[in-house]
């Protein structure tokens, strides 16, 4: 259970937050061979809040590690997490102290947390096309 | 004792109704002469999804429900879908199912809840999320429209 609800405030709005998907479930493929991330990458059980790791204070080989063999990493800017409305709140987790996990200022629907996680999918979909730094070891 | 009065030319009439009657029952469901060639693909991707386990996410995400599986197939089966491109179909951590679309600027993404319930996200590439649910199949074919500029 989650005790503590206060935003990080050491955690940056430049800082990047490390995710892990399932290529073949997250992401989709374009007519041009492309791929591209969707929205259900963010989406967890709890619809709520959704999990991520500080990528300067954690590797993304450490973080997969923790998860499936079939899985990547990709990563978000904290502020763009933030800008949607959301508190990254540090969770130490059985994998590593960087976790943290998103979770709502006040309360969202359902349906609001869909466009927030596909926003976030946007987000990086847009870095990735327009060639800024994507690899998550760059921030460290 | 039974009296049943019967009158040639109302009967032949009655007779044709019923024959066409029995002709649309008969056939208002089928469609795989015009299905698009994608749907068994995404049949057998959809069944596939049965296997996931818990935490197929790795973040504790819920084995997909069969009211989900069960109503996404009949949603397929009735909807309009032959201009549609093949779907990105996808399980949710809640026991769901999504599908996504993208034409265009347009993207599109339905989801079918685990107790069947359908909800929908369309969006412009750099523009405006529109949320919505969809109660009936008109509902969800205007949805699926829209990703053509249809509805």
């Amino acid at each position: 259970m989650h005790q503590s609800h206060q935003d990080a405030d050491d955690i940056n709005d430049d800082d990047l937050l490390l995710r892990r998907i399932t290529p073949s479930i997250h992401t989709a493929p374009l007519p041009d061979g492309k791929r591209i991330l969707v929205g259900f990458a963010f989406r967890e059980k709890h619809n709520h809040e959704f999990s991520m790791y500080v990528a300067r204070e954690v590797s993304p080989e450490k973080v997969l590690s923790c998860g499936l063999p079939t899985q990547e990493i990709v990563a978000v800017r904290a502020g763009d997490v933030r800008k949607l409305g959301y508190i990254i709140v540090r969770d130490p987790d059985d994998c590593d102290a960087s976790h943290v996990f998103a979770k709502p200022v006040g309360i969202k629907s359902k349906s609001q947390i869909v466009k927030d996680c596909r926003a976030l999918a946007e987000c990086i979909n847009a870095s990735k096309a327009g060639g800024s730094k994507t690899n998550p070891s760059d921030n460290r | 004792m039974a009296y049943t009065l019967q009158f040639p030319n109302l009967f032949g009439l009655e007779r044709s109704r019923q024959d066409q009657d029995s002709n649309r029952r008969q056939w208002s469901g089928v469609k795989s002469l015009q299905s698009p060639a994608w749907l068994k693909e995404t049949y057998d991707r959809i069944s596939a999804l049965k296997t996931l386990e818990e935490n197929w996410d790795s973040y504790g995400g819920l084995p997909v429900a069969d009211v989900a599986i069960s109503r996404i197939r009949v949603l397929l089966s009735n909807l309009d879908i032959e201009d549609m491109p093949t779907p990105h179909v996808a399980p949710l951590p809640d026991g769901g199912i999504g599908m996504h679309w993208r034409v265009g600027v347009r993207d599109l993404e339905i989801e079918v809840e685990a107790d069947g319930s359908i909800h929908y996200l369309q969006s412009i590439i750099g523009g405006e999320s529109v949320p919505g649910d969809a109660h009936t199949l008109p509902e969800a074919q205007c949805a699926l429209d829209w990703v053509l500029g249809k509805c």
